[in-house]
């Protein structure tokens, strides 16, 4: 049963067509992932389905519901959470305090006016198990602002963990990190796949490869080539549009 | 879990800093009681005075040092409390309590109608917008003579009553004031701790991450201006009282700029903070009284000083917030 | 009927020239936002003190017209200082600093005028020759209201003209657009900030001089200005200069109109207005994308 369905969809900037068609689907269990040049719409496209831009046209179905156009925060309480290509973190505030607000977020204390009870217990255990599961255990303590690169981009997968979605979102999750903090990212990502549907974007291609289902390619703000990595990676439509940057196999620079 | 067990190790070090916050509490709450007894009346009078505004400037700090919207116009809640409550006790009854809750529901009409506008905004453009929101009803004062009396302002509001009794000036009104003042504290404090006041804190931080957890940004900005100006409310009505009345000055962007002050004085973003900047300022205004020109050159001087003196950002928040964690309020 | 139409058209015609008037400074507060993203706070206070440096300068003896030339000079350098010695330091801050500094400026701005100046209303006559009177239908009306607003219109003209064909509008609007970008290409952005606030200011002050003798003098009419341009800028989206033309020609006809109609309730009219459009359009009908 697919998670997220999106069919026609259509961002417009004046005359400018960022997203021109881009339909996919993605279902529990897959890793589904969005690749193509710089300009394609991949990010545009994001932003449409994950409430921050509103789509020209076209529909976004997110477990058999139209959630098209939908802020944020409504589309987070359907079961959407996403990760941001600029580490987009609470700064000021320490590891385990940004958990726990996707936490309560999540259990709808958001306005609670008292702090103290049961309720203050369960959100406790569940910070703790999903620093635990994104390996930031041992930075509970620390301001968020303290930690390295990889460690913040790995809170942000724990902040889109933290309101228990059925599809998870990730802009580009290992941007600007190093093949070791990559690789645990990724084991990352096919550990979360489990229980949810996961779209991503990435440039990484070693890592799309490796870890994707499928693969949807996008140029000039459309699809040109969709499938398994296998079927994608010796499309001559893709292999054009990124110019012969990379062939299987080979390093992506 | 070594979590647990680490808290468990905390819980009695977190139990005795507990009970000497409490101590130190109640010795703060004995100082303020005694303060009529040993001051003169004058002090008194220019206490009670710094008390309405210390709750005025903790709304403003709700609003602005809490969730980061700054606003230029905070006199509107101010005025507007104080001129429905002058007007309700002059006109129907003098009942602290009815005075009050009157009050209270027109602040709320207009506060919901004009939150609905501003919460929209961030930023500068929130800024402004609140300072037109704060020009608009500091033109109604003058205009709707028929209830305000125009530029003459609404005098002759007599004295409280509460539960029978008239709270006259000196002494009894102080108590009354200091103790609402503090009980303001005390709720803010209460409420800051709360998952409420970490959601507004979010917020702050970042509109766009706070989104994409499921927070409903404009929702908390709104009820965090409501509720701002519901206890700006509050302080203008007890000022009302305290003068006997009001004019549209109440609403001038001077006032807005006064609470703006104080509240930066004694530190956006703190719990204390606001208080103690408000009495700063009582007593350093009067100490400074002359032709009002000079003061208000004076009063731009400071501002820009402070502006200047803090170097790490006047509306970033202090270092303490930082060690805010899950486990001071669990 | 036509006594009715009279009524209003001399209420449009008042709308217009005042907001010949608005448009002067608005546009300044959205060049300066548009550059710095610098809200200055302290734009009426420099309107404010253009009329009171003309006063001076004509019970100086200065005739009108030189008294009105030299207004633009001071209060240019006036602007020029205040950028490099406040509002340069507060550049690496916060936005909200450089908001609350100014804030604080203007107060001391018009402190100082109370001081230097008092606190009364000053009239100023239209200079001879140009105060007589002309017909508008049949009403009377002061010919000099159409000299300056006609001399603000063609200032404003020259202004977007500058931004729009000239090195230097160029160069405003590359850092107006990307400031990092246009830094890297050389252009010496903290520098154009610091003329353009001068200018900005100069700007200001002449709109207030020019205004004396339609609209007196007196120490917070840089408020009431202020307020309008900040309804305009808003309106028309923070940073455009386009949505600041159309927003100054909107608020300054209903504020006049409105003034007619509804006395004292037209400022109420004119926030409702702003408040509908924002709640359509939260970042003003011609932004620039930039919501604060």
């Amino acid at each position: 049963m697919a998670i997220l369905v999106v069919t026609g969809l259509v961002r417009r900037f004046g005359a400018l067509r960022a997203v021109d068609g881009l339909g996919l689907s993605v279902e529990t269990g897959q890793i589904h992932a969005l690749i193509g040049p710089n300009g394609a719409g991949k990010t545009t496209a994001f932003n449409c389905i994950s409430g921050f831009l509103r789509p020209t046209a076209g529909r976004v179905e997110l477990d058999g519901l139209d959630v098209t156009g939908w802020p944020p925060h409504r589309l987070v309480a359907a079961g959407l959470a996403r990760t941001f290509q600029v580490t987009r973190v609470f700064d000021d505030l320490c590891v385990a305090e940004n958990v726990a607000l996707g936490v309560r977020s999540r259990l709808g204390l958001n306005r609670r006016l008292w702090p103290g009870g049961r309720a203050v217990s369960t959100v406790a255990k569940s910070t703790e198990e999903i620093l635990d599961a994104v390996g930031l255990g041992g930075r509970a303590a620390n301001a968020a602002s303290q930690l390295s690169h990889g460690e913040r981009r790995a809170l942000e997968i724990a902040l889109a963990l933290a309101v228990a979605p059925k599809l998870l979102l990730l802009d580009e999750p290992t941007a600007g990190m190093s093949a070791g903090d990559a690789g645990q990212i990724s084991r990352l990502i096919r550990k979360v796949a489990h229980h949810a549907a996961v779209l991503l974007v990435e440039h990484d291609m070693d890592l799309v490869l490796e870890i994707s289902d499928r693969i949807t390619v996008m140029a000039q703000g459309r699809p040109i080539a969709a499938g398994t990595p296998d079927v994608v990676s010796r499309d001559a439509a893709v292999q054009e549009a990124y110019l012969g940057q990379w062939l299987p196999g080979e390093p992506s620079c | 879990m070594t979590l647990a067990l680490a808290e468990i190790g905390r819980t009695a070090s977190v139990r005795r800093s507990q009970v000497i916050a409490a101590i130190l509490c109640a010795i703060a709450v004995a100082a303020v009681a005694a303060v009529p007894w040993v001051a003169k009346s004058f002090t008194v009078t220019l206490l009670t005075e710094a008390f309405v505004f210390a709750i005025w400037a903790m709304s403003l700090n709700l609003l602005s040092g809490h969730v980061g919207l700054l606003s230029f116009g905070h006199a509107a809640g101010f005025g507007l409390g104080g001129y429905a409550a002058g007007y309700f006790a002059r006109e129907v009854t003098a009942d602290l309590l009815a005075s009050l809750l009157f009050a209270e529901a027109v602040v709320f009409v207009v506060a919901a109608l004009a939150g609905a506008v501003a919460t929209r905004l961030s930023g500068v453009a929130f800024s402004i917008v609140s300072l037109c929101i704060a020009q608009v009803l500091y033109q109604v004062a003058i205009a709707w003579r028929a209830v305000t009396e125009g530029m003459d302002g609404l005098l002759g509001v007599p004295l409280p009553r509460l539960l029978g009794v008239t709270i006259r000036n000196g002494a009894p009104f102080y108590w009354l004031v200091a103790g609402l003042m503090i009980a303001t504290l005390g709720g803010l404090a209460v409420l800051l701790k709360s998952p409420f006041g970490a959601t507004l804190r979010a917020i702050r931080i970042t509109e766009v991450r706070a989104a994409s957890i499921g927070i409903d940004v404009r929702l908390h900005k709104w009820l965090a201006f409501v509720i701002s100006w519901m206890l700006a409310g509050v302080a203008g009505a007890l000022m009302v009282f305290l003068k006997a009345g009001t004019t549209p000055m109440s609403l001038h962007w001077t006032e807005s700029g006064n609470v703006l002050i104080m509240t930066i004085l004694g530190g956006l973003g703190t719990v204390v903070g606001p208080m103690i900047g408000a009495v700063c300022f009582v007593f350093l205004r009067d100490f400074l009284t002359s032709a009002f020109a000079v003061w208000q050159f004076v009063f731009g001087l400071i501002f820009v000083i402070l502006v200047i003196a803090f170097p790490s950002g006047l509306a970033g928040l202090p270092a303490q917030l930082r060690k805010l964690s899950w486990r001071s309020w669990s | 009927m036509a006594h009715e139409l009279n009524f209003l058209l001399v209420n449009v015609v008042n709308g217009l020239v005042y907001g010949s008037f608005l448009l002067l400074t608005s546009l300044g507060l959205s060049l300066v936002f548009g550059l710095g993203r610098v809200v200055n706070f302290a734009h009426g206070a420099f309107y404010a003190l253009g009329g009171y440096v003309l006063i001076s300068a004509m019970r100086l003896g200065f005739g009108y017209w030189l008294a009105l030339a030299v207004v633009p000079l001071l209060l240019t350098g006036l602007g020029l200082s205040l950028e490099a010695g406040l509002i340069r330091r507060l550049r690496t801050r916060p936005e909200v600093d450089t908001l609350l500094a100014t804030f604080g400026l203007s107060a001391m701005l018009v402190g100082g005028i109370e001081f230097l100046w008092g606190t009364g209303t000053t009239i100023v006559k239209p200079p001879l020759g140009f105060d007589g009177i002309v017909q508008l239908l049949s009403n009377d009306y002061p010919f000099y209201r159409f000299v300056a607003a006609g001399l603000s219109l063609s200032i404003a003209a020259c202004l977007l003209a500058i931004v729009q064909w000239t090195p230097l509008g160029l160069r405003m609007r590359a850092v107006a657009d990307d400031a990092e970008m246009a830094e890297a290409i050389g252009v010496d952005r903290v520098g154009l900030l610091g003329q353009v606030f001068g200018y900005a200011a100069g700007l200001a002050g002449f709109a207030g001089a020019l205004g004396a003798p339609i609209f007196a003098v007196y120490p917070e009419m840089g408020l009431s200005i202020l307020i309008d341009s900040f309804l305009v800028v808003v309106l028309g989206g923070l940073g455009s200069l386009k949505g600041s033309t159309i927003g100054a020609l909107v608020v300054a006809v209903t504020k006049s109109i409105g003034g007619a109609y509804l006395a004292d309730w037209s400022t109420a009219l004119l926030f409702l207005i702003v408040a509908s459009v924002l709640v359509v359009r939260p970042t003003g009908i011609f932004a620039t994308g930039r919501t604060a």
